[in-house]
């Protein structure tokens, strides 16, 4: 009490107009608010259910006459369980797992890969004029070509070329040289 | 008339190859309601229950040759319809690879466009506060508060220690309460 008088003191030294708010209520509530409380709460402690046991409610229902015909279905499943050799459905659900299916699909691609990877066309083009003949005789391709090869991709080129390109690069050479043909004829 | 059957009476009929049939179709009538709520209660979906049940059913016709009469009959069908709604929700995160929690979740969702589901405000409150258990935890409510089951009887079922089912429904209780206080 007498630190409720000394608070009350200070308060008024403080501030007198504070003191004089102090007991009277901000907050206002609905009309009989107080008189409906005590049975707003019984009504809802009411519908909470009963862990006690007394009033257990199953919330759940079934088609209408389930119970009748679930021995039948589960009789047809029963036979049918019997006569099926392998189960199509099992063997469904494996591959419908996730990790399953993204191996599975992890493999296709590597697959694919591996495929399109040793199968691939190589195409190298080296620029002539890029490289002097000293560079060329370096390199270890032109090492590692034997004889045979080189009639093989000679012989190859000269049937690339067309019969009318080779008669004309031929008239061409004879006039540049000024040679006689009759006279190459009389010494064959 | 199904109850007059007592397990040990349907085990002996099964064993006999002129009774088989019966037997099973006695058995299947006895056990499919308790079997299809607890399954019913895990995966939610009335579809999904019922292909779980057939499949818990075929399993059960494969198997119960070879029984021993070591634990009980419903003790032995309560695990393998657990084991079955199990691996369904196993099946289904990992189908469309979403985490465990995200499963029920899509459960919880689902149940305001059942059709077979109560439409009381408070039920589907409940079962979005039981969705949101861990599954583990959720299993262990639901066959005690909803089947009434002794925890001697689930811990049988679920390999679990009584102490710990006892702490787990306990935990589950005030999860939920704390859910619809709070919502």
């Amino acid at each position: 009490m007498k630190n409720r008088q000394n608070i009350k003191e200070e308060n008024e030294k403080l501030s007198g107009l504070m003191e004089s708010l102090k007991d009277q209520h901000a907050f206002q509530v609905p009309e009989n608010y107080f008189e409906e409380l005590p049975a707003s709460i019984q009504s809802q402690i009411s519908q909470l259910p009963d862990f006690e046991k007394s009033a257990v409610v199953n919330p759940f229902s079934v088609p209408e006459n389930y119970f009748e015909q679930l021995p039948l279905a589960i009789s047809n499943a029963v036979e049918q369980s019997q006569h099926s050799g392998f189960n199509l459905r099992a063997i469904l659900g494996v591959f419908l797992r996730p990790r399953v299916t993204l191996a599975f699909a992890s493999f296709v691609i590597v697959v694919l890969i591996s495929v399109r990877f040793f199968t691939r066309e190589i195409i190298i083009t080296v620029p002539g004029d890029q490289f002097t003949m000293e560079e060329l005789n370096r390199a270890a391709s032109f090492e590692d070509l034997d004889e045979s090869d080189l009639m093989d991709l000679l012989a190859n080129q000269s049937q690339d070329i067309s019969s009318e390109d080779q008669n004309s690069g031929i008239e061409q050479y004879l006039i540049d040289n000024d040679i006689d043909i009759t006279q190459l004829e009389s010494k064959l | 008339m199904t109850e007059e059957h007592t397990d040990i009476d349907l085990l002996r009929q099964f064993r006999e190859e002129s009774t088989r049939h019966y037997a099973f179709n006695m058995l299947v009538r006895k056990y499919q309601q308790r079997l299809y709520w607890h399954i019913r209660r895990i995966v939610i979906d009335h579809e999904d229950a019922n292909d779980i049940i057939q499949n818990v059913f075929i399993k059960v016709w494969k198997s119960l040759i070879n029984f021993r009469e070591d634990s009980q009959l419903y003790t032995w069908l309560y695990r393998i319809a657990t084991n079955e709604s199990l691996t369904f929700l196993n099946q289904k995160k990992r189908r469309f690879a979403i985490p465990f929690s995200d499963v029920e979740h899509e459960l919880s969702n689902s149940l305001s466009s059942d059709t077979y589901f109560s439409g009381e405000k408070i039920q589907l409150k409940l079962q979005q506060a039981v969705l949101k258990l861990p599954t583990q935890q959720r299993i262990v409510f639901n066959m005690k508060y909803y089947d009434g089951m002794k925890y001697e009887e689930i811990s049988a079922i679920l390999g679990v220690s009584v102490g710990g089912l006892k702490a787990s429904y306990h935990h589950a209780v005030k999860k939920i309460e704390k859910y619809l206080t709070g919502n």
